[in-house]
């Protein structure tokens, strides 16, 4: 139960983030710099896959309620590349990476298949052109992200470290201890 | 819990950086004409002058050429980003998505009609 309302909590957090980074300007079409995402690199590296993609279903939907936006093509990409970067990122964590390469390698997954999505979309490839644009400013936004995920990881850890993986302590039910 | 920067983080940066850098390399079509491709039309610029785009006698957006360079000038859809974009160069490309019109030159190498 307690995992469910740290994820709740962060799937919260993500889905504001998704929606107020809207008005952020941005210079390619569709794009947006993708700060709700370090949410999702944060449960993908920390807590596993399958909550990973809860969480990023999840902030696009909510995200892209809050915006008005939901099912429209902008959603469609923001839904599958955050989906693809959780997976992407959850494999590589197993290998021990830190949080900056798996930002990096997040960010490549989602602007990939952003644009998978798009061309599918319009169903041309030109707009394969774009990748380079966007995996130069994913970059930065990637180590952006990994910073913000390490920061919030750490004062996770600080402060509430019994949210992870701990098991709920039930009612000693001892003779002994009985009062 | 996970350090922020591992040293094997170096890897991913360079695999990526590589590709951004294969890329820049690839060569790019030279820009002499521009192609404007729409849900069920494609027009091809090759002089420079104002075009105006209409589909089904439409009005979608007005297109500048100079000969080297292509923008949009004014568009119909609602948040203007392909006239945001400005102008592009030969490799460039606009995208108008509320239109679904694209925009860009067309080189002499086309890997699009490509089927393995």
């Amino acid at each position: 139960m307690r995992k469910i309302a740290l994820l709740s909590i962060l799937t919260a957090f993500s889905s504001i983030l998704y929606a107020v980074e809207n008005f952020l300007p941005f210079p390619v079409p569709f794009g947006r710099w993708g700060f709700s995402n370090s949410v999702v690199l944060l449960v993908a590296s920390e807590i596993g896959l399958l909550d990973a993609l809860i969480v990023s279903s999840a902030k696009s939907i909510i995200g892209s309620l809050f915006g008005g936006r939901f099912l429209s093509p902008s959603f469609l990409t923001g839904f599958f590349g955050a989906i693809s970067a959780a997976i992407v990122e959850t494999l590589l964590a197993k290998l021990g990476f830190g949080y900056l390469g798996l930002s990096f390698a997040g960010s490549f997954a989602n602007n990939l298949v952003q644009l998978i999505v798009i061309s599918l979309l319009l169903g041309n490839t030109k707009t394969f052109l774009l990748l380079t644009v966007m995996v130069g400013l994913g970059l930065i936004s990637a180590s952006a992200n990994a910073f913000i995920a390490s920061k919030m990881g750490g004062i996770l850890f600080e402060n509430y470290s019994s949210f992870f993986f701990a098991e709920e302590k039930r009612v000693d039910e001892t003779l002994g201890n009985r009062v | 819990m996970r350090k922020f920067f591992e040293k094997r983080d170096l890897l991913i940066f360079l695999l990526i950086l590589s590709a951004f850098g294969l890329s820049l390399i690839l060569p790019k079509g030279n820009g002499e004409k521009i192609v404007i491709e729409g849900r069920n039309f494609r027009k091809v610029l090759e002089k420079p002058g104002v075009y105006d785009i209409t589909e089904n006698g439409r009005f979608l957006m007005r297109v500048e050429f100079n000969g080297k360079k292509v923008r949009v000038v004014e568009s119909t859809c609602p948040l203007k980003i392909c006239v945001k974009t400005g102008w592009v160069g030969p490799g460039g490309i606009i995208v108008c998505v509320p239109n679904e019109v694209i925009i860009y030159f067309e080189g002499k190498m086309d890997y699009d009609t490509e089927t393995w």
